[in-house]
Order: C-alpha cells, then structure tokens, then sequence
C-alpha cells in the first residue's frame, strides 16, 4: 500500500494536472458497482449521495437519503468508517480504491406483503420499501364484497398499522403477513360487577359478579347482590352509583352504555345534594355550566338563557329539552330527576 | 119530489087557510052577515067574496112560508106535525060546515077528498128518500174502504222502496267510511267550542290543553296560530304528534305503527359541527323511554323546520325509502342523506343490527298537494302524516284546510285524535 501510494504521488508529481483527480468505486454485498471522478479535496458526501440515487430511486432529497443511509447503513475504506462530510485526502486515498457498502439491515428490493383477515381472504401486493402501505389497504377494501363490513384495525407483529406507515418503517420483510381485525359487535350479554360497601373492620366489599342482557333492568343486579350479602341488607339503606353518577334501578346497561367488567358501587345511602351542576347547551353551541338548587324553578335557567343570547336568536322564545322532552317553565331538577353532568338543549321556538 | 112536495105544500096551505078564514072571517063573516042582512041581499053577496080571498090568500102564503122552512128542518117531526093538523083541521072543518054557508061548504067537502090520496102519496114518499140516503152513506164507505185498500197498497210499496234505499246505503257505507272519517263535518256544538276557542273572550295565558306525557300546554294564545292565515308554532305541532301516537297506541290494527318526532329532534340532529351530531339525540330514543325500537316502525316521520317553513321527512322502513315531502314542491337532497345516516347509526346502536342505506331509494315525492297561500306549510305537514300514518293516499287539497284547523282545534281541546 504504502509503495503504491508513494509511486502515485511520485508520478502525480510529474503531471500537475493529473493529481488532483482521482476515481473512486463504490460496492455493496449485492453486487451494485458505481464508479465516480471527483477532486482529492471534495466532500465524500457526492460519493455517497450518487451511490444512494442509484441505488435507491425515491422523491425524498437527497437531505433525506443521506440521513436515511446514515441510519441504515455505513461506508468502509480499509477497515475505517468514511463519512460525507470528509475528502478523499483526509483518507489519503488512491486512484482506483474501493469503498464498501455495508446496509444495516435495510433492503432496497421491493417488498412483498400479503394482508389476510379471519374470512380467509388473502390480498398480496409487491411495492417499494418507502411508500406508503394505505395502497395495500386501499388494495384490500377494493377485493371486499361491496357488503362486508370495513371497520376494523390491521395488525402486524402485536400492533396496530396506520394508513401513512411505511414498510420500511415498520421492518417489514419480504413475504411478511399484515391481519385485518374486525371491530366485534357489542353483545346482547354484559357481564357487570357490583361491589358493596368496606366495612367497619377493614374488611373490604363484597364483589358479585353476574351477566345479564343489556336491556335487563338494573334492579336485577341489586336485588341478586342483596341476596348474596344478606348482611349487608340488614345494616340499612344503600345507594348504587356508577361512574359517578346514582344508578336507578328501573335502567339499563344499555341507558349508560356499560361494558363487560364494568363495576357498580354499593355506598350508604345519604341525602342528595341540594345542588345540582347541569350543562346548558344554546342555539350558538355555547356550553354553559350552571349549578342550580334542586328545588328551584327551571325558568329562572330559561330567563339567564335568554338575557345571555342575541335577541334574533329567539325570535318567538326559547324552549328547554331534556332528552327529547320538553322542560316546562314551573319544574325543578327534581322533577326531572336531573343528575351532575346533564345536558339541557334550548331552542328557539319554531312557526312556520 | 116537487111533484110530491107541491101537493103535500098546497094542502096544508089550504088547510091553514081554512082555519085562518074561520079566524078572520068568523067576526067579519057575523059583522058582515049582520050588515047583509041590514042592507039590501042583491049588492052584499059580491062584495064579501072578494074581501075575503084576498086577505085570507096573503096571510095563507106568508104563514105557509114561515112554517114551511121549520118542515124542512124537521123532516119527521114535520109530516108528523102536518099529519095532527090534519087532524084538528078535519074537526075545525065540521065546525065550519056549521057555521059557514052552503057556498063554503062544497069547497070543505072537495079538500077533504083531496087529502086523503096527498096522505097516501105522502106515506108513499115518505121511505123512498130513507131508503135512497142509506145507500149513499154505504157507498161513502164502500169508497173509504177503497181508498184505505190504496193507502195499504202505497205503504206496501213505501216498505219495499225503504228497503231498496237500505240495501243502497248498506252497499255505500264501507267505501266512505274512510273518507267520511277523514272529512267528517263539525257539530254546531263543536264549531261554537272551536270559535269559543279561537276568538272568545278570555285570558290569553289561560291554559286550554295540557298534555302531561309530554309535558306540552297550549294556551289560548298559543291556539291563535290555528286562526285561519296564521302560522303553526311548534306546541300545537308537537301535541297533535303526541295524539296521533296515542291514537296509533290506541288502535293498532287501524294505523301503521309509526314514530313520531317532535319537531326539535331534526335541528339538533343536524347542528353539529359538520351538520350532524348523533350524541345529542341518542338518548331521545332508548327502548325504556318509548318502549319500542326504531327498526320495529313501519314508518318514522321526521317534521322538519326551515326558518319559517314546514316540511315532513320521512323514513319508510319497510318499503327502505326515504322520503321529503314540502308543501312548496321545494327538493332538499341533505335531509335524506342526513336521516339515511342517522337511522344507520341508530339501529346499530339501539338493535344490535346493520342496515346499509346505501341501497335504500330517495323518493322524490311529486305528486303530493301543494299549498296556495302562504300560512297552510304546518298544517299540510300536519296532514302528511296524518294520512300517511293511516297508508291512504293523499285525498286533500287546499280547500280543506279551513276545515282541518277548526278538526284540530277541537282534536287538542279533547286531547284525543280520531
């Protein structure tokens, strides 16, 4: 080596010109060969940008590429790691030397991929590494029957694919299999928890645990739970809550949406409060938060409606819904059994 | 008769002028016998004769006319009468053949032979106007009887044409029931109680329906907007809503089983922040709260506001079509699209089931009856749904909706739709 680079210098010293330039190649275990000309006192980083333009065509900038290739492969010259950001002086490398290309587990051939889903479908589909995988999906919903259902989730190795992912991104290899999950239908059958009060000893609640349907009154699951804790109806009153809120027992899973595990609470029953905080949603999708007596008249919120919107707006008056029921002027939260949280529509009056 | 009355008449003159002359003449006769004797006997016998017919035939004509007219009154009791005098004249005579001349008694003699065949005549006469009368009065009746034969006759034929015109009405009845229904006059009972209601002194504020279910009060100044040319305002739409639910509840064979929104439900449903927002309507339509589920209606209809007009949307479940019907003739593509999305959601949500609205058909309904003022569009809608709610078609037009305000006004007075 070191003879053959003083015999170039020497005969480099002979020919001004000749010095300056020299050629360079670049190779990769696939077998790619690029051969580039350039100055001893230019920037490898031309080097490694032609290398990785020939090699992998992408819209991307060349910004892009080298920071891709940085992280998924290296450049080697003798046994160190040449950077773009180095000569080929620095290096002190000769006419005709070769730099290796080493990948860091990054593939530039197209890849193949296959998504299946539990109907036996199975769609395959070959793009390259860095485009975008809603191709394949669009693919897939296109091959569905016009009636199959088409909510769900793609899944590969444990998680969920997103329509703007990459293969690449997600180390996706030749051959790899991406399953459609169907959103399930909730079931007619909730499994729901009821769980009593701890008691005076440290002793935690009883838990009881029943399935029922989802239309089945509530009163079911608290009249099964007594009969279980038999103590624990004797020791007095008791109020169910869930999520919060007082559960009545003429409802239903279905009127507060429960799902399977969910658990309602046994708490002694004590007075309600005198207060309760409504949402009051206007005409201008304003939400307003009122906490009101619960023996008040439900008119005075219909005046503070009133004042606070524009005149225009309610022309003819306003008229208070609750759940698809009209709110007269002379009831209270009590009468309509109103809890913290709910939500009170007002409209406009309506002629025409 | 009057050949038989004249004899029987001129008897009794003469009779009577007899007795008058033996009256008369007896003192004249004395004083004037007395005075023939006095003068000479030549000239007194011609003068006495005539003095004495002429009196004697003058007082005979008025007396026989004035008892002449009781004889005809009193046909019995009058040949009875005639038949005594007969009598006592006989007797008179005799003493007159005494008293009077041999001159006068020729005369006596000669009336006396005379009255013997008048009695036979008499007797003779007497039955035959008896017999003739009776007769008559069996013909009179004979004639009655005829008559009454015809009456029977007409009644018969009375009875026969009632039965054509039950039979007529009984085969006319079932196709105009519906109608009938449907355009059934007001009493003059309700047509004062709707007036009291519309234009009667009161209180404007007084409350004159109040519909608990739904919490809805109508006041009697709320019942002005079903004066005629004035607009509906949305209690009395949504009362009359809540009623035709109640009638449906009431008779299920007669009506479809329908859901009925109020008219809030479709601007909440589409004010959302890209035009819908099911979470503000999911729970106006749980099972617990109507007792029934969407996806089990026939139809759902879907009153929709536009500022100041009314339209009907509505959701055909079993014939999977979307329907909006203005009174305008106006088309709006976006409530169908809005209501195809909504029900979707809906039913998956409440039923568990899918339904792809994608196949259902917008109906673009054009052949409905429009309105050719401008303050019917409320009650056109009304009557949309009141129609369909029943599967007719569509058998109204302008002309009736003066009568349909004064059948809704009586309807929410009573709480009760027919």
């Amino acid at each position: 080596m070191s003879k053959r680079s003083r015999s170039a210098m020497s005969s480099a010293g002979e020919e001004v010109e000749a010095s300056t330039l020299i050629t360079l190649r670049v190779k990769d275990n696939e077998g790619v060969r690029i051969t580039c000309t350039m100055r001893r006192t230019d920037k490898l980083r031309v080097l490694i940008g032609f290398y990785l333009d020939m090699v992998t065509p992408t819209d991307k900038g060349k910004g892009a590429a080298v920071a891709a290739a940085a992280g998924g492969g290296v450049f080697m010259h003798y046994g160190r790691c040449v950077t773009g950001n180095r000569t080929p002086a620095d290096y002190d490398m000769e006419d005709g030397d070769e730099v290796s290309f080493f990948p860091d587990g990054t593939r530039t051939m197209p890849v193949t991929l296959t998504v299946k889903d539990n109907k036996g479908r199975r769609v395959t589909h070959t793009m390259r590494r860095l485009d975008v995988i809603c191709t394949l999906f669009r693919l897939y919903f296109d091959m569905l029957p016009s009636t199959a259902p088409r909510e769900g989730v793609f899944m590969y190795n444990g998680r969920e694919i997103s329509f703007y992912q990459t293969p690449e991104k997600c180390d996706m290899n030749d051959g790899d299999e991406i399953t459609f999950h169907l959103f399930s239908k909730p079931s007619t059958f909730v499994t729901l928890t009821i769980k009593g009060s701890t008691d005076d000893g440290g002793r935690s609640g009883v838990v009881v645990t029943r399935p029922m349907r989802r239309t089945d009154e509530l009163q079911r699951l608290i009249d099964y739970y007594f009969a279980m804790v038999p103590t624990d109806d004797q020791n007095g009153e008791w109020a169910v809550t869930y999520g919060g809120r007082q559960v009545g027992g003429e409802e239903t899973p279905a009127d507060y949406e429960m799902e399977d595990g969910d658990q309602l609470r046994l708490v002694p029953a004590s007075k309600p409060s005198r207060f309760v905080t409504i949402d009051l949603l206007t005409m201008v999708k304003a939400k307003r938060t009122y906490t009101l007596r619960r023996t008040d008249k439900l008119q005075g919120l219909m005046d503070l409606c009133l004042s606070r919107e524009p005149a225009s707006m309610y022309r003819h008056g306003c008229v208070l819904i609750y759940e698809g029921r009209r709110v007269q002027d002379s009831q209270t939260p009590d009468d309509l059994k109103l809890e913290d949280g709910d939500t009170i529509h007002a409209i406009a009056r309506q002629v025409g | 008769m009057t050949a038989l009355a004249s004899p029987f008449l001129l008897p009794h003159r003469r009779r009577k002028r007899p007795l008058d002359d033996s009256h008369f003449h007896g003192p004249q006769r004395h004083r004037r016998r007395r005075l023939c004797l006095c003068p000479a006997a030549f000239p007194s016998p011609p003068i006495p004769p005539e003095a004495a017919s002429s009196p004697a035939f003058d007082m005979g004509g008025f007396l026989s006319f004035l008892r002449g007219k009781p004889r005809h009154d009193d046909a019995g009791l009058g040949v009875y009468r005639g038949w005594v005098d007969v009598r006592s004249r006989d007797l008179s005579v005799a003493t007159a053949m005494e008293d009077d001349d041999a001159g006068f008694g020729p005369r006596l003699v000669v009336r006396r032979r005379v009255g013997d065949p008048r009695k036979a005549a008499l007797e003779a006469a007497a039955p035959r106007p008896r017999v003739k009368r009776e007769p008559y009065y069996k013909e009179a009746l004979e004639r009655m009887r005829s008559h009454d034969k015809r009456l029977g006759e007409l009644a018969s034929l009375v009875n026969l044409e009632e039965e054509k015109l039950a039979e007529l009405r009984k085969a006319a009845e079932p196709p105009k029931e519906d109608l009938s229904e449907l355009f059934t006059p007001l009493t003059a009972e309700e047509e004062n109680e709707v007036h009291n209601c519309l234009f009667g002194r009161g209180s404007s504020t007084e409350i004159l329906a109040l519909h608990e279910p739904s919490n809805i009060e109508v006041s009697r100044e709320k019942f002005r907007c079903l004066r005629l040319t004035a607009w509906l305002n949305d209690e009395v739409i949504n009362l009359y809503l809540e009623l035709l639910k109640e009638r449906e509840a009431r008779e299920p064979k007669r009506f479809l089983k329908c859901h009925f929104f109020n008219t809030f439900f479709y601007k909440k449903l589409a004010c959302g922040k890209n035009g819908y927002d099911y979470k503000s309507v999911k729970r106006w339509t749980t099972r617990r709260r109507l007792g029934y589920e969407l996806i089990e209606c026939d139809k759902i209809f879907v009153p929709v506001h536009k500022d100041v007009h009314w339209c009907l949307a509505v959701i055909n479940m079993k014939e999977r079509t979307f329907q909006y019907l203005d009174s305008l003739g106006c088309v709006d593509h976006h409530v169908p699209r809005v209501l195809a999305r909504y029900i979707a959601e809906e039913v998956k949500d409440k039923s568990n089931k899918e339904i792809d609205t994608n196949t259902w058909h917008e109906e673009l309904v054009d052949d409905i009856p429009l309105q050719q003022n401008g303050w019917d569009c409320g009650m056109f809608m009304l009557k949309y749904i009141d129609f369909h709610s029943r599967g007719l078609s569509m058998s109204f037009s302008q002309e009736n909706m003066e009568y349909f305000r004064k059948r809704t006004v009586m309807e929410i007075l009573r709480l009760r739709a027919d």
